[in-house]
């Protein structure tokens, strides 16, 4: 693959944010913004403008028994199923186990006022070679007030739930990890309502040693943050 | 195994319900459905002009949605618009199968309505949409016409060349300007 500089992804960012970037271009593209933590921030910011320009889309009324069929499609077929068939028998169920696990410390730190993502674990799955459990830290503000909660679940793949409360700052928030050697990265763009938001990350390292979260605002100014201990 | 179907808060984020929808949570993904349905339709009927046609797509869009939710990587783009990246590809492949002529940009332009909002819209999806129609409007007509051909079209850099006639260095250099204009003027927008 063909290695990309900062100012080449600045001359394809918007294509990328676009979704028009296509072939080796956009691979050299993603490629690089996985290892760049500034042109992900431009990257992400680019792409809320580009998301914005979907209001454009007249919207029509759905026809009548579009949801309810979809509902039935969704109990029928089991997420993921098509990728399923081309993996091993083995993969789906481990796959499934630490899906649950992330579902069940949603349900574990969701209190009065707090969004709960709504997943439950209703059977207990087996252990999992390497299984750390779960850890949770508080999103403080930096005058120190309690924003919401960090959950972290050790699976075969670490998920990180974020819960932001009910009343904080609206808007658009940037989430970095921070993790071990004092490295911050950026993690994705996510947007908050009156309400608060819930979202769920699975962390892209399986091995690496999560110190944190950053919530920073369009500004860069930072609106809350958690440090596990 | 399913998740039970347990009714979900209001105000979840696009990515939560998403990864609901990849633990299984059945609840998860009809207020998916519920909260774009209506876009997902809209683009659909654009892009193909078939309200029959557009429902089987918007229909096969979710559950494309469905199946790989656990694929989707919020560092590369918005929920939203990887929704519109599907309804887009299946169109794509339903016009290959019902028809060969490519669609007139301009025809698709004027779907759009820059002119006008949609009164079946909901009141803040209104203001949001009058505020993009109001940046867009702010462009040189060219650089419009790039840009949501690109953005709401999915039509490519080299794609937008032929149609509009121009060499592919042009068309790339509206798309950029224009996305990059939009975005400075839609943070105005918000601090005012």
């Amino acid at each position: 693959m063909t290695h990309m500089d900062c100012a080449a992804f600045g001359d394809a960012a918007t294509e990328l944010a676009l979704g028009i970037l296509t072939g080796a271009d956009r691979s050299a593209a993603l490629e690089h913004i996985d290892r760049c933590p500034c042109c992900q921030a431009e990257a992400a910011s680019l792409a809320g403008a580009a998301d914005r320009l979907l209001d454009l889309i007249p919207a029509r009324s759905a026809p009548a028994g579009l949801e309810s069929r979809l509902a039935e499609a969704f109990r029928q077929t089991g997420p993921g199923q098509a990728a399923r068939s081309c993996r091993t028998e083995t993969a789906p169920k481990k796959l499934a186990v630490w899906r649950w696990r992330a579902g069940a410390a949603a349900a574990a730190v969701a209190t009065a006022g707090l969004v709960c993502i709504g997943l439950h674990e209703i059977a207990r799955p087996p252990a999992i070679a390497g299984d750390r459990g779960a850890a949770v830290a508080i999103l403080r503000t930096p005058a120190g007030a309690h924003a919401g909660e960090v959950v972290v679940t050790w699976a075969r793949r670490p998920w990180l739930l974020v819960i932001v409360n009910a009343g904080a700052p609206t808007g658009r928030y940037y989430c970095y990890l921070r993790v071990a050697g004092g490295r911050q990265e950026f993690e994705g763009a996510y947007r908050v309502d009156p309400d608060g938001s819930a979202w769920l990350i699975r962390l892209p390292v399986t091995d690496r040693h999560l110190i944190g979260a950053q919530l920073v605002g369009p500004g860069g100014t930072e609106i809350a943050s958690a440090t596990f201990s | 195994m399913t998740a039970p179907e347990e009714p979900l808060p209001d105000g979840l984020s696009d990515e939560a319900l998403l990864a609901g929808m990849a633990a299984g949570a059945v609840g998860a993904g009809t207020a998916f459905v519920r909260r774009h349905q209506s876009r997902v339709f809209g683009l659909a009927w654009v892009l193909v002009g078939d309200a029959g046609l557009a429902e089987d797509l918007a229909q096969e869009t979710f559950v494309r949605a469905w199946r790989h939710g656990a694929s989707f990587d919020a560092r590369r783009g918005s929920v939203r618009s990887w929704l519109c990246t599907i309804t887009r590809n299946l169109a794509i492949d339903t016009l290959r199968m019902h028809r060969a002529e490519p669609v007139d940009p301009d025809a698709l332009l004027a779907q759009l309505a820059l002119a006008d909002g949609d009164p079946a819209d909901h009141v803040t999806r209104l203001e949001n949409a009058e505020q993009v129609r109001a940046a867009v409007r702010g462009l040189p007509l060219p650089q419009q016409r790039a840009v949501v051909l690109a953005a709401c079209f999915g039509h490519t850099a080299a794609e937008i060349s032929r149609m509009e006639q121009i060499p592919l260095g042009t068309a790339k250099t509206r798309i950029r300007t224009a996305l990059l204009r939009l975005r400075a003027a839609l943070a105005e927008e918000a601090r005012l």
